[in-house]
């Protein structure tokens, strides 16, 4: 019994990062279209910044890691501004192409810069936390994973308030819903776009300080999160934001769940196992978006 | 220039580049032009769903896979000899289509891409996991390789380079021959005519299931040859035939060459082949200049490298006049 309660909180932790990374793809996804290829290296980018900032220049940990995720995020803005914003134009299917080899292009950039940078050897972040467990009901407890899940739900809490709540987020979210219509009306919808990718590359660049301080952070770790953030999109419905976070812990639960009864060489099959049947009962994901995908 | 005259074109500048690799005989330029005709077949089938039916598979290399690895059960544990395998791989890479055709085609745009890739990851992992058959991670060594006596030519040998390319640009003309022969059909029109409007070609009464099925098996028996030639040129056949790398190389030499074009995805090929062992003076720089050199060929040239015509900013005397915007379709 606490074998269980031990993987379903483990894969809780996995799964808010998750989360978080998913919910950024839906806003990319949701607002322009494009299925960005580079947001497992906007994730491992943040961890590397994190790793040079605190480990090598000494800065205090809490200080670096709001610096590191701003500075992805104007990286975020950037590559909206100056890459993604100039393939519109063009049929629905050659811009899909199109977006996909940019975002090819630019992971293959950032991941091999990293590693000239960086070099291969994985590195570990110094972490302030103490690493005595917390024992809770028989049930330890890391600091550091306690923090890494509790700051995700506070984030997307946030998030959910933000976008529900205030103007910016009404503006996002109209657009979200027909881009024509909020164009007509007068929405800046090239500058919400600029807006939700940087937030986009922020919700990727802040799951990863916190996956990079309990694990390793390495110049390929962004390829496999990709896929898993894109498998969790598919699998709460493309352009939904419950479903993506849902479907965020669901991934989280079943991997760890798959790897403590299982497998665990088979761990990282069985998400996209779960995305295949679930896809043969639901063609359009658990909980899919109002929106109608053009 | 027409499309017949470029294709014609095209064929004669590939018969003296294959002919002058021939001559000039380095094994080092003979094993580029191998890999990229063998990842031109892949090109080629890929193109058939991404390009002209417009479906994107992503999880296109699994067929690659399932090709590397039936020529290589069935050459080492069964003992058949490579030409029977090569026969064999590309009907399971077939039959393998049409099963995951089941599942996939009831979707479209972003769930296709994720699904097709599903496919391809679990492959890759009970590539892995399945010791018993795959050997696991180890894969598979030690393929026989290919080698037979052709009349008035003499031996022909994958050990041996130019045997090697030789086998590779056969199955390449056979591919180009098969794509010819449906994209040139009514199946190819009716694959447009889907691509373009889907439910407009319902209406007039094209079964857009039956012609995406044909799509996806002829596109996986081009990746089981692709797979079973590769495998027998290598040796050996490892999890890592279904890697993720191979995907996106796949994608990039149609996406880079031109999609739904006919010459596109060789060009590509070999153009993706090609320059990254140009990089090579670059050392660790060569991956990220090769990343913005696919950053700027999207951006300067977004429909594929043949859709570009230098030779129109060559004519002197003429103004360039920018190409006449397409008439936006709306309710009349």
């Amino acid at each position: 019994m606490e074998t269980l309660v031990q993987q379903v909180l483990d894969g809780l932790m996995i799964g808010a990062a998750y989360a978080l990374m998913a919910t950024g793809l839906t806003i990319i996804f949701g607002l322009m279209d494009v299925v960005n290829f580079a947001h497992g290296e906007f994730y491992m980018l943040a961890a590397f910044l994190l790793f040079q900032l605190s480990a090598v220049m000494g800065v205090p940990y809490f200080v670096a890691l709001p610096v590191a995720v701003l500075s992805v995020g104007a990286l975020g803005v950037v590559v909206q501004r100056t890459l993604v914003r100039r393939l519109r134009g063009g049929s629905r299917l050659n811009y899909l192409y199109a977006t996909s080899i940019a975002t090819i292009g630019l992971s293959i950039v950032l991941q091999n810069g990293a590693q000239l940078v960086w070099g291969a050897v994985p590195k570990s972040i110094p972490q302030p936390f103490p690493t005595e467990p917390i024992l809770l009901a028989g049930v330890a407890l890391s600091p550091v994973r306690l923090f890494i899940l509790l700051t995700s739900i506070v984030v997307i809490a946030v998030l959910g308030i933000g976008l529900m709540r205030t103007l910016a987020g009404r503006m996002v979210r109209a657009t979200f819903q027909d881009r024509e219509a909020a164009a007509l009306i007068g929405l800046p919808v090239d500058r919400i776009d600029a807006l939700a990718f940087g937030g986009g590359t922020m919700l990727a660049a802040l799951a990863g300080v916190l996956l990079g301080s309990a694990f390793q952070v390495y110049p390929t770790m962004g390829g496999l999160a990709t896929l898993k953030a894109f498998t969790v999109v598919i699998l709460g419905g493309m352009g939904s934001f419950p479903g993506a976070i849902a479907g965020g812990f669901l991934l989280g639960v079943s991997e760890s769940m798959a790897a403590g009864y299982i497998s665990a060489g088979l761990k990282d099959a069985i998400g996209f196992a779960v995305v295949v049947a679930v896809l043969m009962i639901r063609p359009t994901g658990l909980l899919p978006a109002v929106r109608r995908l053009r | 220039m027409s499309a017949r005259v470029r294709i014609s074109l095209g064929l004669a500048v590939a018969t003296g580049a294959a002919a002058a690799l021939f001559i000039v005989d380095d094994a080092y330029l003979m094993r580029i032009a191998t890999l990229g005709a063998i990842f031109a077949i892949l090109a080629l089938g890929l193109n058939l769903t991404a390009g002209h039916l417009g479906l994107f598979d992503f999880g296109y290399i699994l067929y690659f896979g399932i090709g590397g690895y039936t020529t290589a059960l069935l050459t080492l544990r069964a003992g058949w000899s490579w030409e029977a395998a090569l026969v064999a791989s590309v009907l399971m890479s077939v039959a393998v289509g049409l099963l995951v055709g089941v599942v996939v085609l009831r979707l479209r745009g972003p769930y296709f891409v994720i699904a097709t890739f599903s496919f391809l990851t679990v492959a890759y992992y009970v590539a892995i996991n399945w010791k018993e058959v795959t050997n696991g991670p180890l894969g598979l060594i030690g393929l026989p390789a290919p080698a037979f006596n052709l009349p008035a030519i003499g031996r022909v040998e994958a050990l041996d380079p130019a045997g090697a390319l030789a086998i590779a640009l056969t199955g390449l003309l056979i591919a180009v021959a098969v794509v010819w022969r449906v994209v040139e059909s009514g199946a190819g029109r009716a694959w447009h005519a889907i691509r373009d409007n889907e439910d407009l070609a319902a209406s007039v009464g094209i079964d857009a299931t039956a012609y995406a099925f044909l799509a996806l098996a002829v596109s996986a028996g081009l990746g089981g040859l692709g797979g079973s030639i590769y495998a027998g040129y290598v040796g050996i056949v490892t999890p890592e035939i279904f890697a993720f790398g191979h995907m996106v190389n796949v994608l990039l030499m149609v996406v880079i060459g031109g999609t739904g074009t006919f010459l596109g995805p060789i060009v590509g090929a070999f153009l993706v082949e090609t320059v990254p062992e140009l990089l090579r003076v670059a050392e660790s720089f060569r991956l990220p200049i090769f990343g913005l050199l696919l950053i700027a060929a999207i951006l300067f040239a977004p429909q594929g490298v043949v859709s570009l015509r230098p030779w129109r900013a060559l004519r002197a005397g003429r103004p360039r006049v920018p190409p006449v915007p397409p008439v936006e379709e709306g309710p009349a």
